[in-house]
């Protein structure tokens, strides 16, 4: 357990090292939401069709920045290059198992961005939309929290099978692309989902993506029913028993076919 | 004689503008090779290349589904912007990105130098070194939209492709120049490696009308960072609901910019004081 707090600890330090940047990213960060919070509040005399109101709109793109900046892995194109290059192997002759010595590595960083990231584009924004975001319920705030730990050992299984797929393809970088791809078009992370197309919303309903960003986005804003959101959970809990064991197995696999080149 | 000194200089200039010519073609061919050289990289590029540009219109095509029209522009309207801002972000993505990422570490490690001992013009070294051909998928997509917006909204005309040109034009160099402005910003804000990353993240703001924002956001994003002048303007003359007149403002916009820019950059030079070795 030590070892692992150390690893948590080093990331902490690390991200603190890079501290002036965080101002850049919290600009970066703020301007989606800025995009799409104008774009609902222009739109606002069309939203009466859709029986839709722009709060609910703009609460739905802050619940998602909350849930990609909480859940969101960055490992992928970084170890991707390391099992490519051969220097993969000196996390090998470590005494850490791998694949899961990367989540305290990720809470280390998490956390700092978080308190100095996170929050500060939050106020930003609830400066900016003043009374237009929705404030959930104590209950709906539980719900999310249940499904933004989900939502993370969910992000934590695409992002080792990502990964894998270099011990396998040069050109795994791809993999990556398609995983972000995936997380825009089946997770809602641009467009709430129940603005879809039926066909549409049938077809990511049959991935797990939409258990990231959407089911805890809409449980933030009240979308559902507290009975609704139990069967929900489960499912996204299904799926992180579902996407472990295939990470294993694959993860065993890779490390079967993983050679070095030595020096 | 003073007919004569004229030439010798228009002369000079000529070979002066073929010397940048030559070395952009360098440039360009070194880009080709080092893409040759991992053929299946740059096919697979092309394919995630694609593959963001359907989403990326499927995306206005669910949005316009729920609200027919965004501020006065439905979804065939908007089709010509989007394929302006398409050919744009090739531009962005392709040919600058690249260069533009460099600046910040080269002036934190003092590898500048290296581009200021060269007998050429340094913002145009530091601005063209890398040549990304990935972006050339985009490119054409772009140009296929744009080509459907004109034909969708019956406007396709010479007249109009010369706009379409004279747009792109302005828009690829307003970019170039406002880009080039923040991360000159790198030689006092020395530890803010990531300052470059902020234009191209911010180019969403051009990709939807100026009038859905708030009025002090829609005063910024035309006088003083003109992302309207990028995609939305143009395509309004075009589709012929401003007086082509207004062409002028991003054409002048691009002129004063740029202008901006390389003062700016000279400005900053003197600033700068390399690592010592």
């Amino acid at each position: 357990m030590r070892k692992y707090i150390a690893i948590a600890q080093a990331e902490w330090l690390d991200a603190l090292q890079n501290r002036e940047e965080i101002i850049i990213w919290i600009l970066i960060e703020s301007i989606p939401v800025f995009i799409m919070g104008s774009l609902w509040l222009a739109s606002q005399s069309q939203l009466i069709n859709l029986n839709l109101r722009p709060t609910q709109l703009i609460t739905y793109y802050v619940a998602v920045l909350l849930v990609s900046r909480l859940t969101s892995f960055y490992f992928e194109e970084n170890l991707q290059n390391q099992i490519k290059d051969g220097t993969f192997s000196k996390y090998l002759v470590k005494p850490i198992s791998l694949p899961f010595a990367l989540i305290p590595q990720n809470l280390g960083s998490k956390m700092f961005h978080t308190i100095f990231l996170l929050l500060p584009i939050l106020v930003l924004i609830l400066f900016g939309f003043k009374g237009q975001i929705i404030s959930p319920t104590p209950l709906n705030l539980l719900f999310f929290g249940l499904s933004l730990i989900l939502a993370y050992f969910i992000q934590f299984g695409l992002a080792v099978l990502v990964t894998s797929a270099a011990f396998w393809w040069e050109q795994a970088f791809s993999m990556v692309h398609a995983k972000w791809i995936l997380d825009v078009v089946a997770g809602g992370y641009a467009l709430p989902l129940f603005l879809y197309p039926q066909w549409l919303k049938v077809l990511v309903g049959f991935l797990p993506f939409q258990y990231i960003y959407f089911i805890p986005a809409s449980i933030f804003t009240g979308q559902y029913q507290p009975p609704e959101v139990i069967p929900l959970l489960s499912v996204s809990l299904m799926w992180v028993f579902i996407l472990f064991i295939i990470c294993k197995l694959i993860w065993n696999l890779g490390l079967k076919r993983y050679s070095s080149v030595g020096n | 004689m003073e007919f004569r000194v004229k030439t010798v200089f228009q002369c000079g200039k000529l070979i002066i503008m073929k010397k940048y010519f030559r070395l952009y073609g360098h440039f360009s061919k070194f880009a080709v090779m080092k893409n040759l050289a991992y053929p299946n990289d740059f096919i697979i590029w092309s394919v995630v290349d694609i593959l963001w540009s359907v989403v990326n219109l499927g995306f206005y095509r669910i949005l316009l589904l729920n609200i027919p029209v965004i501020s006065g522009w439905n979804f065939d309207q908007l089709i010509l912007p989007i394929g302006l801002i398409h050919l744009l972000s090739a531009f962005i993505w392709g040919l600058m990105y690249g260069n533009m990422v460099e600046i910040p570490k080269d002036v934190n490690k003092g590898t500048l130098d290296l581009y200021l001992t060269k007998p050429v013009n340094h913002q145009f070294l530091v601005s063209t070194r890398y040549v990304g051909l990935n972006l050339i998928p985009t490119f054409c997509i772009g140009i296929f939209l744009t080509w459907y917006g004109l034909v969708v909204n019956h406007v396709l005309s010479w007249a109009s492709v010369l706009l379409v040109l004279i747009s792109l034009g302005s828009a690829v160099i307003i970019s170039y120049s406002v880009w080039f402005m923040t991360v000159t910003l790198a030689f006092w804000v020395n530890r803010l490696q990531n300052i470059a990353e902020v234009f191209p993240h911010s180019l969403d703001i051009a990709k939807y009308p100026v009038s859905i924002y708030p009025p002090l956001a829609r005063y910024i994003f035309i006088f003083i960072i003109p992302f309207a002048f990028l995609g939305f303007v143009p395509a309004e003359i075009i589709l012929g609901r401003s007086p082509l007149s207004i062409i002028f403002l991003p054409i002048l916009a691009a002129s004063v910019l740029l202008f901006l820019s390389h003062r700016f950059w000279g400005f900053a030079l003197r600033h700068y004081s390399s690592a010592s070795s």
